[in-house]
């Protein structure tokens, strides 16, 4: 049986011929239109790339203001001060994860690693994209340098006491803190 | 005079997918996951909004280029065989739990060869895990574990999935709004939509002319110690190293692997289901969906469980991440095994 006679044989062959002609031509159609309409829109106003890049200089611009006077602070080694000012800021913005990051600098430059570790876990599993290199939030490389250095006060800890369930457990955050600054899948 | 002789095909197939898989890597795509089919179901599922987060939401090509570059290849070499109708739920669940499986591990069997030949120590109790999975599944279709004979069937069943390829490239280009696409995290990481399609549709053409299977090659150099397909696994694991190492992304050890975390013991168990599974169903899941491209509607079937499980290991949060496995992916893993056993028995029993 040729095509011809298989699409056109019978009444019932000549209707499913012709409304799958109609129903494929109308559905090519709405679908260009709707596409031409969404185009029409992209160049009048803005694009998806452009308004995600505007939400990330928001963000960067309000941390900047948020935590203008910590920066300060930690820029002049005023350690305690800072803090005093970072925790008047976690009351003030609970929900903002950048807070994470300063505790976890100032815990660091305390001396404090086991909890700079915690705090640098609590900043990424809040905000992924602080060790995402593909955003403008990203801290990979510094959160990197501060993670290997601990890496080896650790160490020395362990080999002098094996038995510090603290440190361990430190070092097992650190480790993970690693395999997620280095990327691949999440 | 000596003629030059090609190598099999099917260590070409390994070559460029090894290779062709580290590559991509260096244009965009997540480091030491250049092509892992369970992690592109996973962005697909979050493109088509079956699970919820964005940021894994994303239509890979690579994944539409297997489909396709093995649906063209069939068609062109006369190989497109429509057939079917063999135990479809079962292979569903299959394909559910492969992924579940994958989803522990974080990674198919391609990912977990690039993860090997890219240094990661960790993967190596999921290889272990893998060979058992495949070993055990191997013992019994010797003892007639076997899902009955697939029939054939009308052309049309043959042209879904590969339809289904062409309106996701179609998505890909026009990008309609009920297609999301995630701007962070992993769907951000890929390399450009030209070169990721050409990698995917050479690739299925290959695949579809070699039949290369991480899982297949195993099995069958452990029962007939058959090499074809097995060499194509080795040339895979090979040309990931050798790349790895000529582009400098080779980090031996267990420290700072990318996605991978060190619970040896669920790596090795979702391993150990996904190979059960992929020998059950006959192929690891890039080889589900380069028979799919070719026309084997039960392949097909098994896609859909492993695109439903892509999207319910993220939405149950049953996938691991760098800390470890979670919970819910343990027992996942667990219920996965029990099926793969039930479903393993009752065939033995039927065949009695």
């Amino acid at each position: 049986m040729g095509i011809k006679d298989r699409l056109f044989s019978s009444f019932l062959d000549k209707f499913t011929t012709i409304s799958l002609t109609l129903l494929i031509i109308s559905t090519a159609v709405m679908l260009i239109q709707h596409e031409i309409a969404a185009q029409q829109q992209e160049e009048t106003g803005v694009t998806k790339k452009e308004l995600v890049e505007e939400m990330y200089q928001k963000r960067l611009e309000q941390d900047k203001k948020i935590y203008k006077e910590v920066q300060r602070l930690f820029g002049m080694r005023q350690y305690t001060a800072a803090q005093e000012v970072l925790l008047k800021v976690q009351k003030e913005h609970p929900d903002n994860p950048r807070s994470f990051i300063y505790q976890a600098r100032l815990h660091y430059n305390t001396g404090q690693l086991v909890k700079a570790i915690f705090s640098y876990r609590q900043a990424i599993e809040k905000e992924p994209d602080f060790v995402d290199d593909q955003t403008p939030l990203f801290l990979g490389k510094a959160i990197m340098d501060d993670l290997m250095a601990a890496k080896e006060t650790f160490l020395q800890e362990l080999k002098a006491k094996p038995d510090d369930k603290e440190v361990r457990k430190a070092l097992d955050e650190l480790l993970y803190l690693q395999r997620r600054v280095a990327g691949g899948c999440e | 005079m000596s003629r030059f002789k090609l190598p099999d095909i099917s260590i070409i197939t390994g070559i460029v997918l090894g290779g062709g898989a580290v590559i991509l890597t260096l244009f965009g795509n997540p480091v030491n996951s250049g092509i892992c089919i369970s992690c592109f179901l996973e962005n697909l599922a979050g493109a088509l909004q079956l699970q919820d987060s964005l940021r894994m939401s994303y239509i890979r090509p690579e994944l539409v280029g297997f489909l396709l570059g093995a649906f063209v290849m069939a068609k062109q070499s006369r190989r497109f065989h429509v057939t079917g109708g063999s135990s479809p739920l079962i292979r569903f669940l299959l394909g559910f739990f492969m992924i579940v499986g994958c989803g522990v591990f974080i990674g198919c069997p391609i990912k977990m060869m690039l993860r090997l030949g890219a240094g990661d120590l960790t993967a190596v109790a999921a290889l272990l895990g893998m060979l058992f999975g495949i070993w055990l599944g191997g013992k019994y279709i010797r003892a007639g574990s076997v899902l009955e004979r697939a029939q054939k069937l009308p052309t049309i069943n043959g042209y879904v999935l590969p339809g289904i390829g062409f309106l996701l490239l179609l998505f890909l280009f026009i990008q309609p709004s009920f297609i999301r696409q995630g701007f962070s995290g992993p769907a951000a990481q890929h390399a450009p939509l030209w070169m990721s399609l050409t990698v995917g549709l050479l690739i299925g053409g290959l695949a579809q002319r070699s039949g290369l299977c991480i899982t297949g090659g195993i099995r069958n150099f452990f029962m007939f110690r058959e090499k074809t397909l097995f060499s194509g696994v080795l040339a895979l694991f090979g040309s990931a190293l050798l790349v790895s190492l000529v582009t400098g992304q080779f980090h031996l050890g267990m420290e700072t692997q990318p996605g991978a975390h060190h619970s040896h013991l669920w790596s090795f168990l979702a391993m150990v289901l996904v190979g059960l599974a992929a020998v059950i169903v006959d192929g690891c899941p890039f080889r589900q969906v380069i028979k799919a491209g070719q026309g084997d509607v039960d392949a097909g079937i098994t896609c859909f469980g492993m695109v439903i499980g892509a999207a319910t290991v993220v939405t149950w949060q049953m996938r691991s991440s760098s800390a470890g496995p979670v919970f819910n992916g343990q027992i996942a893993t667990l219920l996965g095994l029990i099926f793969c056993l039930t479903v393993l028995l009752s065939y033995r029993k039927a065949c009695r």
